[in-house]
């Protein structure tokens, strides 16, 4: 295999650790929202911690090799779809952490509420489905998914 | 010619697919650490439920789409290359083994969860399937994007 296709594979398993992973958080919390009892959702959502880091690796990878592939294929730096995915890559990392984090705290709470009788309870429900977590989550899913349609077009290259 | 819609849809498929699966894999996996049978039952419900709700559509999805792609780009009696034609074989294989039959013997797995079975081959089938199904898919991911010799 030439080195453009050695790059363009690890490019691509890349995007799908970073889009495949984002489909597993979004799976797993989904499961978590159905649920009531704390002992549940703090089950369902401490499954999403080993997917953390492929997700990260995905988006390193992405990002590393997309750079050389540009090189490689002999784009520029600076034309527009590339820089706007560069943009858009910054944009959903930036939003997939601020809306992690949250839900990490959820999982804690979850487990504290397990502890102490492991009742339903209004804050963990609130904690979960919160409109806020959700925007950024879906927000940065959506950014990624708008790089995909960069790199599946690459508009103006 | 190849549609890029058609290309863009191919990849969504693809990418909820793949997601699907890891999901299913990690909640199957997740029940060898369950020491609750409420828990057990609740991890195999998810991974039916992820199965029949995500992982067969966007198989069907993406196998419907790989076939329109592959007759634009392969039109006629034109000659297919091998990594298609082997991620093809592995692709129907895993849709009928990793999808259908995992599915179905998730369902068994579910049923007898719920009346207090959560042990027995088919809990250990339904578990050690969901890797090898992604391993698969991997497979074709590798073959897709690296196109050996193609």
């Amino acid at each position: 295999m030439s080195t453009y296709q050695w790059l363009l594979l690890f490019h691509v398993v890349g995007a799908f650790l970073l889009l495949s992973g984002s489909v597993v958080a979004g799976l797993l919390h989904l499961a978590a929202v159905l649920r009531e009892r704390p002992s549940e959702i703090r089950l369902l959502l401490s499954l999403v911690r080993p997917v953390v880091p492929l997700v990260g690796i995905g988006s390193l990878l992405t990002l590393g090799l997309g750079l050389w592939l540009v090189h490689e294929v002999g784009y520029g730096y600076g034309d527009a779809w590339i820089v706007a995915a560069l943009v858009l890559w910054a944009v959903a990392g930036a939003l997939g952490s601020a809306g992690g984090r949250p839900l990490g705290e959820a999982a804690r709470l979850a487990a504290r509420l397990e502890a102490e009788g492991d009742e339903p309870s209004a804050e963990l429900r609130r904690a979960i489905t919160d409109a806020r977590v959700l925007f950024l989550n879906y927000a940065s899913l959506a950014a990624v998914v708008a790089i995909v349609v960069l790199m599946v077009w690459k508009p103006g290259a | 010619m190849r549609s890029d819609w058609l290309l863009f849809l191919h990849l969504l498929f693809a990418f909820v697919l793949v997601g699907g699966v890891i999901t299913v894999v990690v909640v199957s996996l997740a029940t060898r650490a369950s020491s609750l049978q409420a828990h057990t039952t609740l991890l195999r419900t998810v991974a039916f439920r992820i199965s029949l709700a995500v992982v067969l559509p966007s198989f069907v999805g993406l196998r419907i789409v790989a076939e329109i792609l592959a007759g634009k780009e392969f039109p006629d009696d034109a000659p297919t290359p091998d990594w298609l034609d082997l991620s093809y074989v592995l692709t129907d294989a895993a849709l009928i083994v990793g999808g259908v039959l995992l599915t179905a013997l998730q369902y068994w797995v579910v049923r007898r969860a719920r009346a207090g079975r959560t042990g027995g081959w088919q809990a250990q089938l339904a578990t050690g399937l969901s890797p090898i199904f992604l391993a698969a898919l991997v497979a074709v991911i590798v073959l897709m994007a690296g196109k050996p010799g193609g």
